[in-house]
């Protein structure tokens, strides 16, 4: 079952990353965080 | 060995578009009663040049230990003081001194030590941001996740906002492949306000431990390099 935990955990990631992609590609690519 | 790393390629090289954005606003205030800023460790000078901008009475000298970086910066902006000099070895002092992301690859030195010296060097103020130590475990763990080969694919990823390639192999490389690097805490921050005597009235942190903090947005594919920033009034 572990790989079932890992790929909804990957599936989540993908999701929050897709939703924060818009205002990211906004950002100053020159600050460090 | 880490002149050499910067003068192969400076760090964040490439076409500056927002040229007025200052960052952080604690910075940007104090800057508004200040006559003279110095920089120690500009690099290729896009911080200076965005002060410049957005200041143009205000005195600015920024200094680097590579003389690539410094040559980089003078494209930048001609009414700057650029200057190849040694941050361990400069007593000028200024009203703002600001370094960000330098002190932690200093090798052979004490980090506790640099810091405070930085901060002694400012009339007002002083600026600093530096690895934090478990914000940066964070990232390292974060990519430990995956092989080493997908690194730069997922660092692509994670920086949509970099569209300039030599600009994002810059990074890439400081971010991993770097010769020297140390991390910092609040803690370390707290003491070297004390020693010094200065108040640090601003951090972008209020505890030490950030691991899961960082690990959440790292997850999200946001990059996070893992970086404290502390201002220091006197």
């Amino acid at each position: 079952m572990k790989w079932l935990k890992n790929f909804i955990k990957r599936i989540k990631m993908e999701i929050a990353y897709r939703k924060r992609l818009k205002k990211a590609k906004k950002e100053d690519p020159f600050i460090y965080k | 060995m880490v002149l050499n790393f910067y003068s192969s390629m400076p760090f964040n090289m490439g076409h500056d578009k927002n040229y007025q954005n200052i960052p952080w606003p604690s910075l940007t205030e104090q800057l508004q009663n200040a006559n003279t800023v110095t920089e120690l460790g500009c690099g290729t000078g896009w911080l200076c040049n965005r002060i410049k901008n957005n200041f143009p009475n205000l005195k600015v000298t920024g200094i680097d230990i590579s003389q690539t970086c410094i040559d980089s910066a003078r494209y930048r902006g001609s009414d700057i003081n650029w200057q190849v000099e040694d941050l361990t070895k400069y007593k000028q002092k200024a009203d703002v001194v600001i370094s960000i992301g330098v002190l932690h690859h200093i090798e052979n030195a004490n980090l506790q030590k640099l810091i405070e010296h930085t901060i002694k060097l400012s009339n007002k103020y002083a600026f600093i941001g530096l690895y934090h130590s478990s914000s940066r475990q964070a990232m390292f763990d974060f990519f430990a996740r995956y092989p080493q080969k997908k690194h730069k694919k997922l660092f692509k990823k994670m920086m949509p906002h970099m569209t300039n390639d030599t600009q994002r192999e810059s990074w890439y490389r400081d971010q991993f492949n770097h010769p020297y690097e140390v991390a910092s805490s609040l803690k370390m921050y707290k003491d070297a306000a004390n020693n010094t005597k200065y108040k640090l009235t601003y951090s972008n942190v209020n505890t030490d431990d950030m691991y899961n903090n960082t690990m959440a947005r790292l997850e999200t594919f946001e990059f996070v390099s893992g970086f404290i920033y502390g201002g220091f009034e006197k």
